[in-house]
């Protein structure tokens, strides 16, 4: 024997070490707010007025406002969905759902009005950009991306990174070919509601057998009370392509709630690859209801990488359509649900093409009376010949007044399949605390540890920066869990 | 030289958040540095309670008595001060804590215990010389905190723990229970070291008297019905292989 | 990319047609096939999902299960009465092919069990006792009518007993041989006293038309691996096996179940626990060939805190009518706290033909578990695996077995005599080349 230490577990603990600022930061960190001029005047409620005029103020083609309209007819008509967390406190008529916060995209961050810039500083967005760390940075505040900048060496190789709004501008022939052709304009309400309202979000083409070896990273801010953000994005991969994109999302505090209902539509083509990683953060007074959808041709991978940590209510399970052979799909979803949260996620899977494979991991951690849900779909198509999916989904219960439940859907209309499906709960026992204090570790330290434990296998899975900062939601989470 | 001191020591096991039953009605015992006091008794009479209040579960609630070590009040400690102060509980069921490395789990440990991190060379000679008198599998360290381990293992990675971490007294709660012959050599051999490489006092609580062929008492207490009923040497243990404990669980029912 | 603005696919140019500005903005835009402008059709199945696919697992403190099916319930009694005629609509029979048990449930099981020979240690202790010894259904009460049946018409009882602190490292041997198919029954008693350690194998072959109950008294401290092999004739043999593990505190128990031969074998493990801290470890390996029936049903019943379960159980068919089930029940009672078990069952269809029925449950009725789950898996060669080993230059055959045997072996190693293994190994050879044709 060697090596009896392991060099990886010290890593994090280290750095944490060396880093003091990193610590004792309050509960939800990003709960600051900027003064709010432009919310203050925008105005709230939803009518074809209201859509119209998005649509002109983005100086759109008349095809777009049509889709537009087409889905707020959509909206109109469906349902409020029952099936998961409880909706019934947004009031669609309460909301703002266009706030322009700054007159002109910025190029640099000096160019950015005072405020926002020291948002973005705050969290240190510009740091992660001057130490190379991504590739491209897009920045939203409120309605629309106030910042954006890529590599020069990638806008060479002909990547484009940019605002969806501008890039429907500047490459109208990608959105008439692909815009609601993953997610359609009426898919459910909430992604009727981002088609009729969108503003914002990525767009990315990554030309044919181009690796973005460094991820392109987004960042979406939500300033104003009652805001309403629907960003839209758009990512082709096509063939033999590889890129990885990163969003993180934040919010103040406020009394009442907003809503974000994102759409982000994903063409990843023939043996291409795309890994989408969220790190989910808002404060818990925002409705998070996304619906985030790839179509994977022939050999082509597709991996979502969710984690959902903020919101007061999130429903959103990331989706991958196989449609070419040896297509794959892959999902690690994390979600921790604190006092007040409700975290319904997981992941779909749908096997349209032979010898497609597919794959969940979910993780959901469960405490001060938080109710964490795994809910997932895999289905087997007519036709999917030899498809194969595995799903493993766990939960962890920190105490006894928390709640997990698991809603696995499996639907296979084919033979010759390959399933499996594993799911766990478990609770931070009175026992495992007392077996680490009983060794000297003090309580909270011990409780950190049983959870970092458990979401050990996600987190390691992470780029490095997100892996501490996961770890370091962690442990700001754990503060105050114990008496 | 440590003394830990359990006088007149009553406790209840904590039923739900109303309901208590009394289990230790009175426990005087006290134990010196480099002394090996056997608790024998029954099923139930309360003796692996004895370890666990000591140690501080919560489950159970000290109702009345001390408990010191050398001086200090034991019992207005927590479950991780009382470590930090020198005692140690090996565990009749360790439980697995998923995704820790048994290697970062006894770093912070050690870390815990002493005030600061163990200096990296040494320490890794040290963990990697226990684990082979110990006659583990190296590569046990890189796997999860009990995840996985046999009943012989678990018991292993708690002596292991217990000559790594030093304390002035270990608290041994059936630790020969589940062991086969050769895995009660190693254990026993593991907690001899240990007492004699830091002088520690060792209370060992046990329902058979296996283990004490190879970790030899100076004292053989009886315990019944949540007290010491009958105290001596050695040969107290060899008499009640004999015997049984009957006579002792017909003289409590009795009373 | 195409930059074709219209985006038309081929054929799809219908009245609905909708062109703004020459963007498609209708139905034909959508990508995933059977997809609509009014969205994925599996949005509205979930949304009327019925309740009974969800699996909730919330685990609030001393929730308890509403009463119904759960095993917690079953009957269980010394009294063939107490068990109703069966139908085959039982909820523990409904994959069990009655006619072919050949009166196992029915009848009288008057004739001369299957003869019993103990071997390999002279450590053991053998008696052949009545039915008034003390340990006679010391360790377990039937739960079905054909363990009830059997106990009904058993003359007398062999027990087996490994004495207290006995370490045995050879492996015992008992050989249980029929020859002739008159309906039996027949009882075993194997007595592991504390911290005894021992390994017995329990071979079954011949022909028989038997009915068992087989208990196994696990002390405390002690660790018990029992082997159970069902290697009859295919032909006329009907097997049905009630086996009752009972466990002291901080006992081990290893419990291999082989099922290869016979017509029709059913064998049904139980095991239940009296003190703290016991370990149980359940494997199984079945190679159900053309018009075999071979069922194994579990039971672990954790009623004391901190036991440990694990089930790993695997399946291999082949042929025609080769029906293969497995049902895993796991109930964790409210007084077992600490409860870690985990079930698996993995299932490989060799070809065309065969049925396998895979039903694990499990119900738990206290929340303060270390952990509990199970897997279940049914499917055929893995043909990434076959793909590898093919591009290798191994032929297709042989790849095959070796994809087989990598699956199936890991079970037989769970045996540790590697004289029995070898002899498994080659009749599990035997059965993959019995297919190759």
């Amino acid at each position: 024997m060697t090596d009896v230490t392991n060099a990886n577990d010290t890593v994090i603990s280290d750095i944490l070490e060396k880093n003091p600022e990193l610590e004792g930061i309050g509960n939800y960190e990003y709960g600051w707010a900027d003064p709010d001029v432009a919310g203050a005047s925008a105005r709230r409620g939803l009518n074809e007025d209201v859509v119209r005029d998005i649509s002109a103020k983005k100086n759109e083609p008349e095809w777009m406002l049509n889709m537009r309209l087409k889905a707020l007819k959509f909206f109109d008509r469906k349902p409020m969905p029952t099936w998961g967390a409880d909706l019934s406190d947004i009031d669609f008529d309460n909301i703002k759902y266009f706030v322009r916060a700054s007159e002109k995209q910025a190029q640099s961050w000096e160019d950015l009005p005072g405020d926002i810039r020291d948002t973005y500083e705050k969290l240190g967005i510009p740091e992660a950009e001057r130490s190379r760390l991504v590739a491209g940075v897009a920045a939203q505040y409120e309605s629309e991306v106030v910042y954006h900048q890529i590599r020069e060496d990638l806008e060479e190789q002909g990547v484009i990174f940019m605002d969806t709004d501008t890039a429907l501008r500047e490459h109208p022939e990608f959105f008439e070919e692909y815009f609601g052709t993953v997610i359609p304009v009426g898919d459910n309400k909430f992604g009727a509601l981002n088609t009729a309202v969108w503003s914002g979000g990525s767009f990315v083409y990554v030309p044919k057998g181009v690796h973005v070896e460094i991820p392109l990273q987004a960042y979406f801010r939500i300033n104003t009370e009652n805001m309403g953000q629907f960003e839209r994005t758009l990512i082709i991969a096509d063939e033999d392509s590889y890129v990885h994109y990163i969003e993180g999302c934040t919010a103040p505090i406020y009394k009442t709630d907003s809503l974000h209902s994102a759409v982000v539509e994903i063409v990843v083509k023939k043996n291409a690859r795309v890994r989408y990683t969220t790190i989910q953060n808002w404060s818990n007074n925002v409705y998070n209801l996304v619906t985030k959808r790839a179509i994977a041709h022939e050999g082509a991978t597709m991996e979502w990488i969710d984690g959902n940590i903020g919101s007061k209510v999130t429903q959103k399970y990331p989706a991958v359509y196989m449609t070419g052979e040896h297509a794959k799909g892959e999902t690690l979803s994390i979600a921790f649900a604190g006092e007040g949260q409700h975290q319904d996620t997981g992941s779909k899977m749908v096997h349209i093409a032979p010898n497609t494979s597919s794959s969940i991991v979910s993780k959901s951690v469960a405490r001060n009376g938080g109710r964490s849900a795994y809910r997932g779909l895999v289905q087997v198509r007519e036709g999917a010949k030899n498809a194969k999916s595995n799903v493993v989904c766990d939960a962890l219960l920190v105490d006894t007044v928390s709640r997990s439940d698991t809603y696995p859907y499996v639907d296979i209309r084919e033979d010759d399949v390959s399933m499996g499906h594993e799911a766990t709960v478990s609770r931070v026992s009175e026992e495992q605390l007392f077996y680490l204090m009983q060794r000297g570790i003090a309580e909270e330290e011990a409780m950190a540890m049983i959870v970092r434990g458990f979401v050990e296998p996600i987190a390691r899975e992470l780029p490095m920066e997100y892996a501490l900062e996961l770890n370091r939601l962690i442990e700001l989470q754990m503060e105050g869990s114990v008496g | 030289m440590s003394t830990l001191e359990i006088k007149d020591l009553q406790a209840s096991v904590l039923l739900d958040d109303e309901n208590s039953k009394q289990i230790l009605k009175g426990v005087n015992i006290t134990i010196n540095s480099g002394e090996v006091h056997a608790i024998m008794g029954p099923n139930g009479s309360g003796k692996s309670t004895l370890a666990s209040t000591i140690a501080g579960h919560p489950k159970f609630r000290v109702d009345s008595g001390s408990v010191t070590l050398d001086g200090e009040n034991v019992l207005d400690m927590s479950v991780d001060e009382r470590a930090r102060a020198g005692l140690f509980l090996a565990m009749q069921y360790p439980v697995e804590i998923p995704g820790v490395t048994t290697s970062n789990f006894l770093r912070s440990a050690k870390t815990a215990v002493d005030g600061e991190a163990p200096s990296l060379r040494t320490w890794t000679k040290d963990v990697k010389a226990v684990a082979e008198q110990l006659k583990m599998d190296p590569a046990m360290i890189q796997r999860n905190v009990n995840e996985g381990f046999s009943g012989g293992e678990k018991k292993r990675m708690e002596i292991m723990q217990l000559e790594l971490l030093k304390p002035k007294m270990a608290l041994l709660d059936e630790t020969d229970s589940g062991l086969d012959v050769d895995a009660l050599r190693v254990v026993s051999e593991g907690v001899n070291r240990a007492k004699e490489s830091n002088d520690m006092g060792v209370m060992l609580i046990t329902h058979y008297n296996r283990i004490l062929r190879y970790i030899k008492p100076d004292y053989v207490h009886v315990f019944n019905d949540g007290r010491i009923v009958e105290q001596g040497g050695p040969e107290l243990a060899v008499k009640l292989e004999e015997e049984g404990y009957d006579k002792y669980v017909a003289a409590a029912a009795g009373r | 990319m195409s930059n074709t603005a219209t985006n038309t696919a081929p054929g799809t140019t219908t009245a609905e047609e909708d062109l703004v500005e020459g963007v498609r903005t209708d139905e034909a835009r959508i990508a995933i096939p059977g997809m609509t402008q009014e969205g994925e059709k599996l949005a509205t199945e979930h949304s009327t999902a019925t309740d009974e696919r969800e699996v909730e697992v919330a685990l609030p403190k001393g929730a308890k299960k509403p009463a119904g099916n759960s095993r917690a319930e079953r009957t269980a009694s010394y009294d063939l009465a107490d068990f109703p005629e069966l139908t085959g609509r039982e909820e523990d029979f409904r994959f069990t092919p009655l006619k072919r048990l050949k009166g196992l449930h029915s009848d009288e099981l008057t004739a001369e069990a299957p003869a019993v020979t103990v071997s390999g240690s002279d450590l053991v202790r053998v008696e052949t006792v009545g039915r008034d010894d003390a340990r006679v259904g010391s360790a377990g009460i039937p739960e079905d009518r054909l363990s009830a049946n059997a106990w009904a018409h058993f003359r007398e009882a062999t027990v087996i007993t490994v004495p207290r602190e006995a370490e045995i490292a050879d492996t015992v041997l008992v050989e249980i041989k029929g020859s002739h198919t008159d309906p039996a029954a027949q009882h075993l008693i194997v007595d592991a006293q504390a911290f005894s350690k021992a390994r017995i194998v329990l071979h079954h072959s011949g022909t028989a038309v038997v009915s068992q109950n087989i208990e196994f008294l696990v002390g405390d401290s002690a660790n018990l691996t029992v082997v159970t092999l069902q290697e009859w004739q295919d032909q006329g043999t009907a097997h049905a096996s009630a086996q009752h593990g009972k466990l002291g505190r901080d006992a081990r128990f290893k419990h291999v179940s082989v099922n290869l031969g016979g017509d029709t074998v059913r064998v049904t493990p139980a095991v239940r626990y009296t003190g703290p801290g016991a370990e149980v470890e359940m494997y199984g390996l079945t190679f159900v060939d053309d018009d075999q029936h071979l069922e194994s049903r579990l039971f672990v019943d954790h009623s004391q805190p901190n036991c440990v379960s694990r089930v790993t159980y695997k399946s291999a068919l082949q042929g025609r009518g080769a029906h293969g089930v497995w049902v895993g029940d796991v109930l964790i009672r409210p007084e077992a706290e600490g409860t870690d078990t985990y079930e698996l069952n993995r299932n490989l269809i060799l070809n065309d033909g065969p049925r396998m029925d895979s039903i694990p449950n499990l119900e738990i009725e206290t929340g303060l578990i270390a952990g509990a789950g199970h897997a279940s898996t049914t499917g055929q060669l893995d043909s990434e695996h076959l793909y590898y080993l093919m591009s290798r230059g191994i032929p297709e055959v042989e790849a095959r077995r070796l994809v087989v045997r990598g699956f199936l072996f890991e079970i037989l190693q769970q045996i540790e005599d590697e004289g029995i293994e070898a002899r498994l190994r080659d009749v599990v050879e035997a059965e993959l080349s019995n297919a190759d044709h």
